[in-house]
């Protein structure tokens, strides 16, 4: 009787020890390359030997990195609200439509997701190469909308579904209109899914490589910029530049989350 | 001028008829309940007046003014829902202030009236709470305050004390009926609960396939039935066939079968358990006294009811009040006595000459 | 959401379908024609920036002819099966330990597993170089201990790519076998523990049948998007690995020949489709539509 349960405890402890060295092989690369940004060594190795804000200076007043930068948050800024607009007009179009149907229109609005993005990104530069689009911040935010989209109608779909309709009849029986019912009750209610929808096409647009990559020439977006300099050398100002994107991100998100947890009373932890 | 008027409404999904030619009226000030089983139409019918569905043929009036084609928006009408349908992002005093706020009601003027509802129904000191904060008869408070401090012509409520706690729920009840009278509103009561319809109503309206099948008071209705389903909806009811010559009416037999054939005008009757009496088994026997055997006993605490099968195959129930020394024991003799008066003829062959015994006119 | 007093909606109106207006064109632009021009240009033959023959399969017998372009699909669905059967391995425990803890822990891991998923997948790439790479964290312990002076080779290899890749999408497998883990009512477990089967035969009895839709749809999503690695196989594997996205990319950026590029994308396409086939035939094996 213990010699089984020795061993259905061990299985347990294996289980969860798995699950604990899985979660640091998840965070510790982040931690070691936020502290490596710091570094103010003059090659690039962990641990730093000194400390400082060395490499954040020197990408901060390069003009390559500070034109990356400039126009990553440019095009970031413009593809966030028009995935986010476009996500929720999709996915509020599936939740009211009707049911038959729904199935396909949902499986070809979230294709971009599972195409390799190297045949989405030789796809869109043929057609962008001959309407000489090339280097233009459209054809980037485009491009970004395009495998944004996807993200922004799942997570969105999926907080309209838990939505209680009756809430906006409710609305409406008090003398809401139906638009304003939707404003002043489902955005409020579904705040967390579009919060959740924000944060991922932000990211995925900054984060974008291989379609940016083939879309580009010489006005580059920052991951190709730290892509361009790896093959080059490999110095500390790219983990300066790692590091100031991870702690935008975060920052963003932590941002957004506490926003909305303000906003919903602390709902999201129940 | 009526609240609400329905007039010959039908409501059709495809093939499927949920509402089927439904008139009647509510009265200003008046309380009306929708009563019957689930998919009898109630909800259906509810939603229409309401404004979220259209009905196919009939017309819809409130406060004098047809409504088929007015979005229920500008329907003036309050609505409150089994689940509260209360906005989790919004305190009680924004969810009371809510239609307030859509009228564009002055700000001062907003604070004043919702101060008043909340006090009303007794959360003035919950007024910052979440609804997630508060209980499920609170909630149900907040949604009553929400749908009455617009003051609208016409209070709808869809089983709102379905989800609560039976005890809370019979709380909530009165208090229903307190602020129902002091603001003397028009209100529409939707339910599948009997005891609900009883308790609140004026009048209730039985549903039964998306047809009425009868209106009228609580009394009436339990009294005077006009078919089998309201008798058998509203309360306990015993069913029988009956024999009826001059003043006298007694029992014949099972509804279904033959019956003893007798002299006399046969026909359906209910008789309700509280008007059957039980006697010690060696009673005196007389015409409206039957002999049987109880074959169950289901104790209630302030009553038991008490199954008698009759000598002539009828099943009957009666009701014994606790705190007689006689406690009717399964299987032993009993005689019960059903006086004449206190059938009451439903349906079928109607009896000539009992004009007592007339299904209720409409 | 949806219990018996919500009466069906009025009609089967269509009319939301026109917020979908939007998205469908932005579509047409940005995936519809691109994928008819790719499809075209994938059997154009060119010899010198001129178009020679508007239809030709040249372009796809080149994939087979020179066995570099097979040979790089093979690696990558070798990688691609390496790392989605990583990211199962890992990523069940952590779901089923997510299962197990109580609310805030719960909201705590997941926010574990989601995290990465906030940071650039080169940034992620940049800190694995830190952490694998020949002046990397764990070289540096490892000389610090004395243990070998040669340098342990923890990238530009395979490994390294499947670390950097198992990094990125171990949420995606995590998310799926966590979701349908919870679908699962612990008292069907607990009834096959109270009929005498011990942990481990009720894990493997009861509990990994019933997870198997997330399992399948966990494994399959990151093999899919394995097919189109490009970027870590670049960073991470140096020229030591090659994948056929890779390959794309070369003859788009340097050799600039479409036709071949198109008609290798086209292959990927399919391979992309050939993956979803099997998928959903076993997925009906555990009685899910994917």
């Amino acid at each position: 009787m213990t010699g089984a349960q020795n061993r259905e405890d061990a299985r347990g402890w294996v289980t969860g020890s798995v699950a604990v060295v899985t979660l640091a092989f998840l965070l510790l690369p982040q931690i070691i390359l936020l502290v490596e940004s710091f570094t103010a060594d003059s090659y690039l190795a962990f641990p730093p030997t000194r400390y400082g804000l060395r490499w954040y200076a020197f990408i901060l007043s390069d003009d390559d990195w500070l034109d990356a930068l400039r126009r990553s948050l440019l095009v970031a800024a413009i593809v966030t609200p028009v995935t986010l607009l476009l996500g929720l007009m999709a996915a509020y179009a599936l939740d009211r439509g009707p049911p038959r149907g729904r199935r396909t229109i949902f499986t070809l609005l979230i294709a971009p997701m599972i195409l390799p993005h190297v045949v989405l990104g030789l796809a869109q530069f043929q057609v962008v190469f001959w309407s000489h689009m090339q280097d233009t911040v459209t054809a980037y935010v485009l491009a970004h909308v395009t495998i944004a989209l996807p993200y922004a109608i799942i997570t969105i779909g999926a907080s309209l579904q838990v939505f209680d309709r009756r809430l906006e009849e409710a609305a409406q029986s008090l003398g809401a209109a139906p638009w304003r019912a939707a404003f002043h009750v489902m955005l409020p209610v579904i705040r967390p899914g579009l919060v959740a929808a924000t944060i991922f096409s932000f990211i995925t647009s900054f984060d974008e490589f291989i379609i940016t990559y083939f879309l580009s020439t010489r006005r580059v977006t920052v991951p190709i910029q730290i892509f361009n300099s790896l093959s080059f050398q490999l110095d500390p100002s790219i983990a300066a530049i790692s590091g100031l994107t991870l702690m935008l991100t975060i920052g963003l998100t932590g941002f957004l989350m506490a926003g909305g947890q303000i906003a919903s009373g602390g709902r999201i932890l129940r | 001028m009526s609240a609400v008027n329905i007039e010959n409404v039908t409501k059709r999904f495809g093939q499927m008829v949920a509402v089927a030619d439904v008139s009647f009226e509510v009265k200003p000030g008046e309380f009306v309940t929708l009563l019957g089983p689930s998919g009898c139409g109630k909800t259906t019918l509810l939603r229409i007046i309401a404004g979220f569905l259209r009905p196919s043929e009939g017309t819809v009036r409130i406060g004098g003014a047809v409504v088929n084609d007015m979005p229920a928006h500008l329907r003036n009408v309050g609505l409150v829902f089994q689940s509260y349908a209360l906005f989790p992002h919004l305190v009680v005093r924004d969810n009371v202030a809510f239609g307030l706020r859509m009228r564009g009601v002055r700000r001062r003027e907003i604070d004043r009236r919702v101060g008043e509802m909340l006090d009303l129904v007794q959360l003035g000191d919950r007024a910052l709470y979440l609804p997630s904060q508060l209980s499920g008869g609170q909630q149900q408070r907040v949604a009553l305050a929400r749908a009455l401090v617009t003051q609208p012509t016409v209070l709808l409520l869809d089983e709102p004390f379905s989800a609560l706690d039976r005890k809370i729920g019979e709380l909530l009840r009165a208090e229903l009926k307190r602020v129902q009278r002091r603001l003397s509103i028009s209100t529409i009561l939707v339910t599948h609960a009997q005891d609900e319809a009883l308790m609140l109503s004026d009048r209730v309206a039985v549903m039964n396939l998306g047809r009425i099948e009868q209106v009228g008071t609580p009394e009436r209705l339990y009294e005077r039935p006009r078919s089998r389903f309201v008798a058998e909806f509203l309360g306990r009811s015993n069913l029988v066939r009956i024999v009826q010559s001059g003043r006298d009416v007694r029992i014949a037999g099972p509804v279904e079968g033959e019956g003893v054939p007798m002299p006399g005008t046969s026909g359906i009757a209910i008789v309700r358990p509280e008007n059957v009496r039980l006697y010690p088994p060696d009673s005196e026997l007389r015409a409206d006294r039957y002999g049987g055997t109880i074959e169950d006993v289901q104790y209630l605490g302030h009553a038991r009811i008490v199954r008698v099968r009759l000598d002539a195959g009828v099943a009957i129930e009666a009701i014994a009040l606790s705190g007689s020394d006689w406690k009717p024991d399964a299987a032993s003799r009993v005689t019960i006595e059903i006086p004449s008066g206190s059938f009451h003829v439903i349906g079928e062959p109607t009896l000539s000459g009992a004009s007592e015994l007339d299904p209720s006119p409409r | 959401m949806k219990d018996g007093t919500l009466e069906s909606p009025e009609i089967d109106s269509k009319r939301p379908w026109l917020l979908l207006v939007p998205s469908a064109s932005l579509y047409v632009f940005t995936f519809a024609v691109p994928l008819i021009v790719l499809v075209a240009a994938s059997f154009e033959k060119t010899t010198g920036g001129v178009t020679v023959s508007s239809f030709s399969t040249d372009n796809y017998q080149s994939f087979f002819a020179d066995g570099v372009a097979l040979r790089a699909v093979l690696h990558t669905l070798y990688l691609s099966f390496a790392i989605a059967t990583c990211c199962l391995l890992f990523g069940y425990p952590v779901a089923m330990t997510m299962r197990r803890s109580g609310g805030r822990m719960r909201l705590l891991l997941l926010f574990f597993v989601v995290s990465p998923l906030l940071t650039s997948v080169i940034v992620r790439n940049v800190a694995w170089i830190l952490v694998l790479g020949r002046e990397g964290l764990i070289n540096v312990a490892w000389r610090g201990l004395g243990l070998t002076t040669e340098p342990l080779r923890l990238m530009y290899n395979d490994l390294g790519v499947v670390i950097g890749v198992v990094h990125v999408y171990l949420a995606f497998v995590v998310l799926p076998v966590f979701a349908s883990l919870m679908a699962i009512d612990p008292a069907v477990e607990e009834s096959a523990a109270s009929l005498g089967a011990t942990r481990v035969r009720v894990f493997w009895h009861v509990t990994l049948p019933l997870s198997m839709p997330g399992v399948i749809a966990g494994f399959t999503l990151v093999f899919v998007l394995c097919v189109g690695l490009y970027l870590t196989p670049v960073v991470m594997g140096g020229n030591f690995v090659v994948t056929i996205s890779m390959i794309i990319g070369d003859l788009v950026r340097t050799q600039f020949d479409m036709g071949r590029a198109s008609a290798f994308a086209v292959m990927v396409l399919l391979i992309v489709a050939g993956l979803l086939w099997l998928s959903r035939q076993f997925g009906q094996r555990y009685g899910v539509g994917t």
